[in-house]
């Protein structure tokens, strides 16, 4: 006996190559053609061999300047928030006689709840900085907050089972997790998504697996949990 | 992006200048909204940089990296909007570290690509450039374009492959993808 043909096609899989690319595939489709792929000698070339559409595709748009009021916001938006990357560095150049400093800036940006730890990625503000970054669980994962503007960054994370999807709630004081929005992860368990809404009364953020649509209430433990 | 990732703002405003026009042109054509298109690039480019460390210099290049994340922002906003669940396209995260001179040719390749790519979306049957339109553009799930066009998802599916099958062949490299 002979193993698995991995060019044989066990149901017409083709199709699902070029939504795939697209990303037109629903979440739940998406898993189980990765998963697929991972069998299928013949779709995964196929997706390979589509891909390079995707990286031209956005110049079909018709050019558009910017304006310099945007460059300008953006330009000094990125000046007014320190990188978290060049914060860290700067710890260990901190005066001995200061030794609580990265303490009370951690501290005052987050308190963190664990629900299962597999690594924790501690990426702190700093005194005066706008912008927050959350360390959470599972992997790897950060909720960024500056502006009132939210951004949630996952990695390792594993797909979510069949029929299933990731679902961000937002936790305000006193009141009970909102549905903020769903997502699923790429094959390589990453995801980055922006949270809708106000982030500026944020107190917490939780991520549960849902069924596909997500759900009002959350239905399950959830995998993330964050305190701010 | 090494600098980026070192919190060099200057090297940010180069890369911002280098890659933000594409950007925003893909950002309006898909919400058709000049205020909504410039939130999404600012967003897009606000996770560059928070978000250098994450590159890695094998998947691509920042401006494949940038329209991608432009791309996932749009689909989101569409999102928020709409207040339709919809697939979340997690972000690819790719790098450029290419010399100069390598980067020069690479820009050039890819405008020719473009043209080739524009020039063959162009010419694709009105059935086929609409379902790409709708997919990438638009944001919606094949069973969305589907329903609104009330074919059997089968076709439109169908019709995403033989589109991209032959916008891949415009580029000059034939597969058999394409039945």
């Amino acid at each position: 006996m002979s193993g698995p043909d991995p060019t044989a096609r066990p149901r017409d899989c083709g199709n699902d190559s070029a939504p795939y690319v697209l990303g037109a595939l629903e979440p739940a489709e998406a898993r189980a053609f990765a998963g697929h792929m991972q069998s299928c000698a013949v779709c995964r070339d196929e997706v390979a061999a589509l891909a390079p559409v995707l990286d031209v595709l956005p110049s079909c748009a018709p050019r558009r300047d910017v304006s310099p009021a945007l460059r300008r916001r953006v330009i000094r938006a990125v000046r007014s928030e320190p990188k978290a990357s060049s914060v860290g560095r700067r710890r260990p150049r901190l005066p001995p006689w200061m030794p609580w400093r990265p303490v009370v800036a951690v501290a005052l940006a987050v308190t963190l709840l664990v629900a299962v730890t597999v690594g924790v990625v501690v990426a702190g503000g700093s005194g005066g900085s706008p912008a927050r970054v959350i360390p959470a669980s599972v992997g790897r994962a950060q909720l960024h907050i500056a502006g009132g503007h939210g951004e949630l960054i996952v990695e390792h994370l594993p797909p979510a089972p069949p029929g299933r999807v990731y679902e961000l709630w937002l936790q305000r004081r006193g009141r009970r997790p909102a549905p903020s929005t769903l997502f699923a992860v790429t094959s390589r368990g990453t995801a980055v998504l922006g949270v809708p809404g106000d982030m500026t009364e944020i107190a917490g953020v939780l991520v549960t697996v849902e069924p596909s649509g997500g759900t009002r209430a959350p239905t399950t433990r959830a995998v993330i949990v964050a305190r701010a | 992006m090494a600098l980026v990732h070192d919190g060099d703002a200057r090297a940010f405003e180069v890369i911002f200048d280098r890659h933000a026009g594409p950007a925003f042109s893909l950002a309006y054509r898909m919400c058709g909204r000049r205020a909504l298109a410039e939130e999404i690039v600012q967003e897009a480019f606000m996770s560059l940089w928070r978000s250098a460390s994450r590159y890695d210099r094998n998947r691509g290049s920042v401006r494949s990296w940038v329209l991608r994340v432009v791309h996932n922002r749009a689909i989101d906003a569409f999102r928020r909007e709409l207040s339709t669940a919809r697939n979340d396209v997690a972000d690819d995260w790719i790098s450029e570290v290419l010399p100069a001179r390598e980067r020069t040719e690479d820009e050039v390749e890819r405008r020719s690509d473009a043209r080739l790519v524009r020039t063959a979306l162009d010419g694709l049957p009105p059935d086929q450039r609409q379902v790409i339109e709708l997919a990438y553009f638009g944001g919606f799930s094949h069973a969305q374009i589907a329903d609104a066009l009330g074919l059997p998802a089968g076709t439109v599916k169908g019709r995403m492959r033989l589109a991209l099958g032959k916008l891949r062949i415009a580029l000059g490299e034939p597969v058999g993808v394409v039945p």
